[in-house]
């Protein structure tokens, strides 16, 4: 009897799982194309506005195609619109993942700029790192070495970032980022062939 | 004397069960107000009127269904395992949503962040699964869960149409403050909307006792 019971209670919430994972099978399957499409978009206009280049939401993929060349070696893809180099990035952020994009100049020496296209760091704490504020703080920083996030004092020298009162985590972790993906995007392109 | 016939009716619903169930949390026992449930994304995502209206919809979806499910379900849930079953009804229900959203509308979705997933933890949810949905029938529980979310979806509305104003000087993104208006950028942190929330709870608690509900 008291086998039974539990038999049954089992039954109930496999049953229960079964049918909401179908439900979310379902949903993912819907949204998908959509997410893909919007994904797409972000990535094309945030490339395009870090490179200056004027769009619209009608044209942007026209202006894409005209003015951006996509470039792919050894796995590695960047970006090349007027003579700026433009690279994807993807990273662990405190608690997901930080996805951007970081702008070097023609040489390969220095941050031009970087943009974030997601994020999912604490609301109101870490999420500062994508408010143009702080990010502007990375224009003219060196791209041939890593980055440092300067805790105590101002960042200065060119290879120091600020961090974020209050979201050191989340700083500390965009640094490391975008510090890794520029030193990948250097050893692939040695001595500035793009 | 014979007296409109619509107006004895209109008298007639507002002593029902269902009536009286949908109102008590639509109004009487507002989830924010006197409930003081689901404050957090209240004050994290009440800054823009668009964001306020996803969010309070997905709140109405959410609670609606996952209460009704649960009255449906509640004669085969077995007891111990509840909060497991309320958490696999209510998760699923908020992951539907987040995917509507993230196809739909995703530049509302990139501005909800993760509040649109932690409606799961939305103790307004939880709340009335367990206190009224568990015990009572789908048709109750669906109106239960339908007073007590809309009153969220409503606070969500005024809070956000006053911050939207003050703060961006829009109202559903269209300029409607003259551009020399300075925006109150504090109104549109979470901190700026608990000095929101605390005059709506004052005005909300003197109009509800100029015009109280029957007693139950």
């Amino acid at each position: 009897m008291n086998l039974k019971r539990k038999l049954l209670d089992v039954l109930f919430i496999v049953v229960l799982g079964t049918v909401s994972v179908a439900l979310l099978m379902a949903a993912q399957s819907y949204s998908a194309p959509a997410v893909k499409r919007f994904r797409e978009m972000r990535l094309k206009t945030n490339v395009l506005t870090a490179a200056d280049i004027p769009w619209t939401q009608a044209d942007f993929r026209d202006v894409f195609e005209q003015r951006v060349r996509e470039e792919t070696r050894d796995g590695l893809t960047w970006y090349v619109a007027d003579s700026l180099v433009i690279h994807e990035f993807k990273g662990r952020g405190l608690w997901g993942t930080i996805e951007g994009i970081v702008t070097l100049d023609s040489a390969l020496n220095h941050i031009v700029s970087v943009r974030i296209l997601s994020q999912e760091e604490t609301p109101g704490l870490g999420d500062r790192i994508k408010d143009a504020e702080y990010l502007v703080t990375y224009r003219g920083k060196t791209a041939a070495e890593p980055l440092e996030l300067a805790m105590r004092h101002k960042a200065e020298a060119e290879n120091e970032v600020d961090a974020i009162s209050g979201a050191t985590l989340s700083s500390q972790a965009l640094v490391k980022t975008v510090s890794e993906a520029t030193g990948r995007l250097r050893a692939v392109l040695k001595d500035g062939q793009w | 004397m014979r007296s409109e016939p619509n107006r004895l009716n209109l008298r007639r619903i507002a002593y029902t069960r269902p009536w009286r169930t949908f109102i008590a949390g639509f109004f009487k026992e507002n989830a924010v107000v006197y409930q003081v449930l689901g404050l957090c994304s209240t004050l994290a995502v009440s800054n823009k009127m668009e964001n306020a209206i996803a969010m309070g919809l997905g709140v109405v979806f959410v609670v609606t269904i996952s209460s009704a499910l649960i009255a449906l379900l509640r004669h085969w849930i077995p007891p111990q395992y509840r909060m497991i079953t309320y958490m696999i009804v209510t998760s699923t229900f908020v992951i539907i949503v987040d995917q509507f959203l993230k196809a739909n509308f995703p530049v509302i979705s990139a501005q909800l962040g993760p509040y649109v997933g932690l409606i799961i933890t939305n103790c307004i949810v939880m709340g009335r699964q367990e206190a009224f949905a568990i015990k009572n029938g789908a048709w109750l529980s669906f109106l239960d869960g339908l007073g007590s979310s809309t009153s969220y979806l409503y606070t969500m509305v005024t809070l956000a149409f006053f911050r939207e104003i003050l703060g961006f000087g829009t109202l559903l993104n269209i300029r409607v403050m003259p551009a020399s208006f300075p925006p109150w950028v504090v109104i549109t942190m979470a901190q700026g909307a608990w000095f929101l929330l605390a005059v709506y709870y004052w005005v909300f608690r003197r109009v509800a006792k100029l015009r109280p509900v029957e007693q139950e």
